[in-house]
């Protein structure tokens, strides 16, 4: 559904992306981890056609995303971390906006408005900053858009929204559908992610669904911190109550998203080679 | 489905569009009005203010006062940082959304100030009867001197189109600012070359007379430009700019 080959792309002299390559399927809730400034948000909007890559391919729903053909738009809902709903009535929001996509579900969006307790009248601009977001991705989702792109946005949300947002997400997850969420959160949203897809230094450093990384690594959650050297351990660090270490070789207990991004992208290399042999790391 | 113009999707975007802006032209409109009603005021006391030559007055006054301010506004959520996402990921082409501004700051803002200075003239002029027993005329929405001034609106409606679409920042300001730097390279340059051609120097004097035919030819070249090429190239040039803008544009 999104198959991005050889995109090179930066701001001014600075080199963001350098060959990145990168294909993604529908029926996924991609997690799209990264350091700040490592091009998530910049590659939501070049795979969603906000930005232009001057070198190398991006593609989405079979169609080059810079073009902004409305058989394109039709199908793609972006929200933006900063996301700011206009100074209209909701109502009229709907009105006139929903009959740009003929697939949209009044139903639903009735129901996801409910869902998530936003008043489907009074001005937007009213709202506080989560209801706004709440209420545009509702109307994202009720589009029927089947390349769905969420950057934080878990960001300006209460406590009850995020657990409510997780499981509004799994259920409008369809076959055709592809989500991709870019997040700092992944406490709020492991549950939800899967493949993950680490950027790191223009490249991705990761990307393999969490059943492949159960396959190769296992963690452990200890007192006191492994010896350094002791065979199979890949990384290690201090936790509240203790240390964890990741560990080649499968294993059955917990991952920990958290401690796994900071164990790849504090020692790249060695877990290049790990995901190596499966194609999970590039 | 048709990716670059459809009669659909262009009916949404002016109703979105509509709906969107509806009260700033309210309150715009509005304003105008009590501008025109208080000069009317002020000038029936006088006794020389009124009739139809004012009401053009408010027309052509309002078409280049609202309309340049209105159309340096045209895109202002293209380039605003939080309204950009909105307003490119809108399935319609560039096309169309450029298309629905450009009619919305020609041909609605004209039938519009037509619509409101026709019904302000009899307001004012109805008050005026009661008042001071005297009425001055009423404007006509086919007021053949105001109708005159439309082309030269649509130039500078042009001008100010380009201006809205391509800065990010202070679009009235830069658009002043823009025009003014090249109007005075072209003066410039015109005199340079008046002077080159005419200098003694070079065995040349310009003699006017001399050059009624090339100069009517000129006149001419000169008046399809202001008319028609000008703002077809700045609409033009405006469009290729909604295709290309990017979202950093806007940050």
């Amino acid at each position: 559904m999104v198959n991005i080959e050889g995109l090179k792309f930066g701001y001014g002299r600075r080199a963001l992306f350098d060959e990145l390559v990168l294909g993604l399927q529908p029926g996924n809730i991609y997690g799209l981890l990264g350091v700040n400034g490592a091009g998530k948000s910049t590659l939501l909007k070049l795979i969603s056609g906000l930005l232009f890559s001057a070198t190398g391919s991006v593609r989405a729903l079979g169609q080059d995303p810079a073009r902004r053909r409305p058989s394109f738009l039709v199908d793609v809902f972006v929200l933006p971390e900063d996301a700011q709903a206009p100074s209209m009535r909701a109502r009229d929001y709907i009105h006139v906006r929903a009959p740009f996509y003929p697939r949209f579900d009044h139903g639903a969006l009735e129901r996801y408005l409910r869902e998530f307790e936003v008043p489907s009248d009074g001005n937007l601009a009213a709202l506080s900053h989560g209801q706004q977001k709440k209420f545009l991705l509702a109307f994202g989702l009720a589009s029927q858009a089947r390349l769905v792109l969420l950057d934080e946005p878990t960001n300006g949300l209460d406590i009850p929204s995020k657990s409510l947002l997780r499981r509004v997400i799994t259920e409008a997850l369809t076959p055709d559908r592809l989500f991709v969420i870019s997040t700092h959160q992944v406490r709020d949203l492991g549950p939800l992610m899967d493949p993950l897809v680490i950027l790191h230094q223009g490249r991705v450093l990761l990307h393999s669904t969490l059943a492949e990384i159960s396959a190769r690594l296992r963690m452990t959650q200890q007192a006191s911190p492994p010896a350094a050297g002791t065979p199979g351990l890949l990384f290690s660090e201090p936790a509240v109550g203790g240390f964890w270490s990741v560990w080649q070789g499968g294993g059955d207990g917990p991952l920990d998203l958290e401690v796994l991004f900071n164990a790849v992208v504090t020692k790249p290399d060695v877990f290049r080679t790990t995901f190596a042999s499966t194609g999970g790391a590039a | 489905m048709n990716e670059q113009l459809s009669l659909h999707r262009v009916v949404l975007l002016l109703r979105a569009e509509l709906l969107r802006s509806r009260r700033t032209w309210l309150v715009a409109a509005g304003t105008a009005a009590l501008v025109a009603l208080l000069l009317s005021s002020i000038g029936a006391l006088d006794g020389e203010v009124g009739g139809v030559g004012f009401y053009r007055t408010v027309f052509i006054a309002g078409l280049f006062a609202l309309g340049t301010l209105a159309t340096s506004q045209a895109f202002v959520d293209l380039h605003g940082r939080t309204t950009n996402t909105a307003f490119l990921m809108l399935p319609a082409s560039a096309l169309e959304k450029t298309l629905v501004r450009l009619a919305l700051t020609t041909v609605g803002l004209i039938l519009g100030l037509l619509v409101l200075t026709t019904v302000l003239s009899w307001v004012i002029e109805g008050i005026n009867a009661v008042v001071f027993g005297m009425s001055r005329g009423f404007f006509v929405p086919w007021d053949r001197l105001a109708w005159t001034i439309v082309p030269h609106y649509l130039v500078v409606q042009s001008l100010f189109f380009l201006g809205g679409a391509w800065f990010r920042k202070l679009h009235y300001i830069k658009t002043v600012g823009a025009v003014l730097l090249i109007w005075f390279s072209l003066v410039t340059a015109a005199a340079t070359i008046a002077w080159i051609v005419g200098h003694p120097i070079l065995g040349g004097e310009i003699r006017i007379d001399n050059f009624d035919t090339p100069l009517e030819w000129l006149t001419q070249i000169a008046e399809i430009v202001y008319y028609i090429a000008l703002p077809v190239f700045c609409w033009f040039v405006a469009w290729l700019r909604v295709s290309e803008t990017q979202v950093s544009h806007g940050i």
